[in-house]
């Protein structure tokens, strides 16, 4: 959390553009990276990650509520929402909610290269990738960007508890899909 | 390096510094925030459109009624007497104003009579004939004089 961030929430929900403008500066690599790691591509995800800022800073006032979800839920739940548009969009007969599908169709080694990913983090990418969107949101939220269960809850609007059982069993996939990509 | 770490090695993900700096001013700079404040009109009017909505619906929930109503359905039988009365008042009027148009009529007719040919009894050759035929010895005679006397003097 950012420091003296509650202070910066209500100076921006008052229309201070320098107070949003520092709550950009932290979350905005954060829910960039979110979206990359779903959309796999740079261009999709600065140009998600740039709605998803707009929608943030001409709605603080009147659909964010400081008394309700953390800031960084609120941004995080716009951000998927904002994907799920995206694909609805482009693909509207596709199961949203699936991403192995969609993941067949993208060329993971090139994505990778240009993203430039050290061999670990580029394992660990190829592996998310194979998750369900469920699956992979808790993942990125929990283990990427670091945040609380109980914040992961809110965002995706499960009980904490659902969350926990989630990411055992996606921590579990990820770890046959690396041994699985290490020995084939 | 177990799997977490290398889940974790993602963060080195990072946004493209030109896009980020691109991006932060054109958020700030054209997107016009909502307005939080609405001007006083606005809740000028709503206030206004609030308590009219109140107002009707506590007319027909029949909670509230207009004093004159009450009024009305308590001094029922004595606005209707007085009614009766007012009418009862008309009709003599217009008997009275139906009465004045016939003698009106009629003075009319006299009037044009008069002024046409004039009076029958003032006709020089008629009263010649009258005279001629008057009896004055008569005692009706002499009586009718008398009258006449009475009535000219």
């Amino acid at each position: 959390m950012l420091e003296d961030e509650r202070n910066l929430i209500i100076r921006a929900i008052g229309g201070e553009t320098e107070a949003f403008g520092q709550l950009y500066d932290h979350y905005m690599p954060m829910i960039y990276r979110f979206i990359l790691l779903k959309v796999t591509q740079r261009e999709e995800a600065e140009d998600l990650t740039h709605q998803v800022f707009l929608k943030a800073w001409t709605s603080i006032g009147s659909k964010y509520s400081e008394k309700g979800l953390p800031f960084s839920s609120w941004l995080y739940r716009i951000a998927r929402n904002t994907v799920i548009d995206h694909y609805r969009r482009r693909k509207p007969t596709s199961d949203l909610e699936e991403g192995e599908g969609r993941e067949e169709m993208i060329s993971r080694p090139d994505i990778e290269r240009k993203l430039d990913l050290n061999q670990n983090a580029r394992e660990a990418f190829a592996a998310i990738q194979k998750l369900k969107d469920i699956e992979k949101d808790i993942i990125i939220m929990r283990f990427v960007e670091d945040l609380s269960t109980k914040e992961v809850a809110e965002t995706i609007g499960k009980s904490e508890g659902a969350v926990k059982l989630a990411q055992h069993r996606a921590l579990e996939k990820v770890r046959k899909i690396m041994e699985a990509d290490k020995n084939g | 390096m177990d799997n977490l770490e290398k889940i974790k090695s993602l963060k080195s993900i990072m946004p493209d510094a030109d896009f980020a700096s691109i991006s932060k001013s054109v958020i700030l700079s054209s997107a016009k925030r909502e307005v939080i404040k609405r001007p006083f009109i606005y809740e000028f009017g709503i206030s206004l459109g609030v308590m009219a909505t109140a107002v009707t619906i506590a007319v027909l929930l029949g909670n509230v009624r207009a004093p004159s109503a009450i009024l009305a359905v308590s001094n029922f039988n004595a606005v209707e007497n007085e009614a009766t009365t007012v009418g009862n008042d008309i009709d003599v009027a217009l008997k009275e104003i139906g009465s004045f148009d016939q003698s009106a009529k009629k003075t009319a007719l006299a009037l044009n009579e008069a002024a046409g040919n004039g009076p029958a009894h003032l006709n020089e050759s008629i009263l010649s004939a009258e005279i001629e035929k008057l009896d004055i010895n008569s005692s009706s005679a002499e009586d009718v004089e008398s009258l006449l006397d009475q009535a000219i003097f």
